[in-house]
């Protein structure tokens, strides 16, 4: 059965299109049809990410009502380049939908939301994009990359998907945040249907400067790691490491996950090498022994996503 | 795969997998009668008024238009206007024509007006000659097909003849001010006869109203080949549910069950079960969340239809994340329950009043609800502000002991307040409490707006209510 997973969040900046992306790509090269959708409608970025100019937007089919066909971008090619299948494997379809990122378009969809005509009619369309989705392209799951915060798109979207993931990062702003977003709302989800989980990212732990000894990690989650010259405690050539999560309460997972009543789901590590890099491009596929890949792989996996 | 090619994939699925019990159409709407080879059948349909009947008589006519069946509508209360009123808003009124509607009264209209005429035996008599008049085309073709005549209107004729019927006499209730028992009872059977020869079925209504038609009915059903029951009970919510039961077919076991139905808005019939017979896709039954229109059978929830359980879901999920704010989206809302706290300033449009005493009790009054604890712990999702000039409604979603709560430490506050002021500057106020479901509207504005017996109530309640008290509505207390 098809599955729609929406990446969600309280505030910007947790790696909602960065993990979105990434589990597309990884999906996709596994042979699993896979449409990925930018629905951060205020903020949108995936453009960005593929370097892709689209000649229609999601916004022309929700205010034109066009196609589905002249909006989704083959970017199965993307997967091809560097997915390292051999020969015998078949790769699935990566197509994706891009939310135009043009201030007059967003001001439109933003000042659209004023009647209930109006917002009848963009919200029937968008309903009907993801059964597009679904039956014309026989896509095995639908990914969302949401706007942040409760924000009427991305309420809209996570109300049309089947699983739903809530990323933070740890800091009280986000976490308390979070909590109090994941108790007005993702309650109305859950009870009709939905799956919802925690997913932490940029969990420290992971990129550590060799010289302060002030950030080491304590013992017990730092025994397999080899520090290198680059100052990080890893590089992308070495081999990867399992590695758990660091906080400063060792009791804040199974706290979040009692305030929000949702299951954390995984909890990815900070890869500075990521974080920092000028341009992150499908990190999966192009450095598919990266501590980061493991973890997306792990989480493509896991049976609450499976298709 | 196209849309269309789902929902006719989803219909095959229905089908193959037996969610419509048969692959054989009900006869009658959402009820398997165990009487389907059997030449006539008339069936009694009675419940109360309101209930639902006439309806569920014209869907039972679309049906059998649908299976290319003629059909006749026997009304002695419907003008041909009104008749054609009910089945104007069926796939853009097509079936209107299509269905041959007598009224007995124009037969007798047709004489000068003599109150002897309008007599329960010409009434009768007219009903009858009126059905002979129309069956009369298939009765002289059936004698023809029995002469085995080759002529071509006799094969035309037969293929009309071979048509089923189906018949409407709605409703026998009007006869029986004309008409005693006995003479009803008469003019069944004279229709039993009169249909023996067809492939017909009947459906006769009766309104019942209290224990005395008991007997009627029962002599009633004895005469005719099924007797359907229809009831209407309130629930303690104040809506009510419509039920349907077959109690008895002739030479056939039956068990009686009571299965629940709703009426749309356009007038379809749909069953709590699922069943919806063939009309789904003309009726232009649509969904509630994406507005297509249905092909096969319908999820009914609520108020609602949906084409399918994803609709269904992302639609409760919107409601929920929304609350009353769903009205935003433009999607309907349902009914839901609040406490209501109405409050009037009493002598707020005295005349001699100034403009600026009459904002500043506004703005007094507004400070000091504001700055109850029972206002405040209550987050703004869970609560609804109508403003109303000299006053306000208050409605709150999630406790039924709020508004008492608002009213008393209200009333703690005002006394201080108006201790040092003039009986010009005094605030007094009216505060009427009740409960009750309402619903969501848009205003002109598009502005938020609620309606529903539970604002209606209080502000009744707020009506009769005196400066320095709180009146509660029973349904509160």
């Amino acid at each position: 059965m098809p599955q729609c997973i929406a990446f969600h969040s309280y505030k910007g900046g947790t790696g909602k299109t960065t993990i979105a992306c990434n589990l597309a790509a990884m999906l996709s090269s596994k042979g699993y049809n896979v449409s990925l959708l930018d629905l951060d409608v205020y903020a949108p970025s995936l453009h960005a990410y593929f370097d892709c100019n689209p000649n229609k937007w999601i916004n022309d089919l929700l205010f034109e009502n066009i196609d589905v066909h002249d909006i989704m971008v083959d970017m199965t090619p993307a997967v091809a380049k560097y997915a390292a299948n051999g020969a015998n494997k078949k790769l699935g379809k990566l197509l994706v939908g891009f939310s135009n990122p043009q201030k007059e378009e967003i001001y439109k969809l933003e000042g659209s939301i004023k009647t209930a005509n109006a917002n009848i009619q963009l919200l029937r369309r968008f309903v009907q994009l993801r059964e597009d989705l679904i039956s014309d392209y026989d896509s095995d799951y639908v990914i969302l990359d949401t706007s942040p915060g409760i924000r009427y798109w991305s309420i809209n979207s996570l109300a049309v998907a089947d699983v739903l993931f809530l990323t933070l990062k740890y800091g009280d702003l986000d976490i308390e945040g979070t909590i109090k977003m994941a108790k007005d709302i993702y309650g109305s989800f859950t009870k009709f249907g939905s799956k919802s989980f925690l997913l932490l990212n940029k969990v420290a732990g992971y990129c550590i400067p060799r010289d302060n000894p002030l950030n080491s990690p304590p013992a017990k989650y730092n025994k397999n790691k080899n520090e290198n010259n680059s100052g990080f405690s890893h590089s992308l050539e070495e081999t990867p490491i399992e590695l758990k999560v660091i906080s400063d309460d060792l009791n804040s997972d199974a706290y979040l996950s009692d305030q929000t009543r949702m299951e954390m789901i995984s909890a990815i590590p900070c890869y500075c090498d990521i974080q920092f890099k000028r341009k992150e491009f499908l990190t999966v596929l192009q450095y598919p022994d990266h501590p980061f890949a493991k973890q997306l792989e792990h989480l493509s996996m896991t049976g609450q996503i499976k298709v | 795969m196209s849309r269309t090619g789902n929902d006719l994939k989803r219909v095959k699925a229905q089908n193959n997998s037996g969610s419509s019990s048969s692959s054989l159409p009900p006869l009658i709407p959402g009820i398997d009668l165990p009487v389907q080879n059997t030449n006539s059948k008339i069936l009694l349909l009675y419940g109360p008024s309101g209930v639902g009947k006439t309806l569920y008589c014209r869907q039972f006519l679309i049906e059998g238009l649908l299976k290319g069946d003629r059909c006749i509508f026997v009304s002695t209360a419907l003008s041909k206007m009104q008749f054609n009123a009910l089945f104007s808003n069926i796939d853009g009124g097509k079936f209107v024509n299509l269905v041959e509607f007598i009224n007995p009264y124009e037969d007798l209209s047709l004489s000068n007006y003599n109150h002897k005429a309008i007599s329960g035996r010409r009434l009768v008599t007219a009903i009858l000659s009126g059905l002979i008049r129309s069956l009369k085309p298939t009765v002289r073709n059936s004698r023809k097909k029995a002469a085995t005549t080759s002529t071509q209107s006799s094969r035309i004729d037969s293929n009309t003849s071979s048509k089923a019927v189906r018949l409407v006499i709605d409703s026998l209730t009007h006869m029986l001010i004309l008409v005693r028992e006995r003479t009803l009872i008469q003019f069944v059977m004279d229709l039993t006869y009169l249909l023996k020869n067809f492939n017909a079925t009947a459906i006769l209504t009766l309104t019942t109203s209290s224990m005395n038609h008991q007997s009627l009915v029962s002599n009633l059903g004895s005469v005719v080949d099924g007797v359907i029951e229809t009831r209407l009970k309130e629930e303690s919510n104040g809506l009510a549910i419509r039920s349907i039961r077959v109690r008895h077919i002739k030479g056939a076991y039956y068990e009686p069950r009571w299965m629940t139905f709703r009426i749309s808005a356009n007038g379809n019939i749909m069953f709590s079960n699922g069943r919806y017979s063939s009309l789904g896709s003309v009726a232009q039954l649509t969904c509630t969340l994406c507005a297509k229109p249905i092909i096969g059978t319908p999820l009914i929830s609520s108020d609602f239809v949906f084409d399918s359980k994803e609709c269904l879901e992302i639609y409760y999920r919107l409601e929920n994340a929304y609350g009353s704010k769903i009205s935003d989206t433009g999607l309907p809302s349902e009914a839901f329950h609040a406490s209501f706290f109405f409050i009037d300033i009493v002598g707020l449009s005295d005349p001699t009043l100034s403009v600026k005493n009459q904002v500043q009790k506004i703005q007094t009054l507004n400070e000091l609800i504001h700055s109850c604890d029972s206002y405040r712990k209550i987050s703004a999702g869970k609560r609804i502000i109508l403003p109303t000039g000299d006053g306000m409604a208050i409605g709150f979603l999630s406790s039924s002991e709020i508004p008492l709560e608002l009213s008393i430490q209200l009333h703690h506050k005002l006394r201080p307040y108006n201790q040092d002021k003039s009986p010009t500057e005094e605030i007094g106020v009216l505060i009427g409490l009740a409960s009750g479901p309402v619903f969501t509207v848009a205003d002109l504005n598009n502005v938020e707006n609620i309606w529903g017996s539970g604002i209606i109530l209080a502000r009744r309640v707020m009506d009769v209510d005196d400066n320095g008290h709180i009146l509660i509505a029973e349904n509160l207390a």
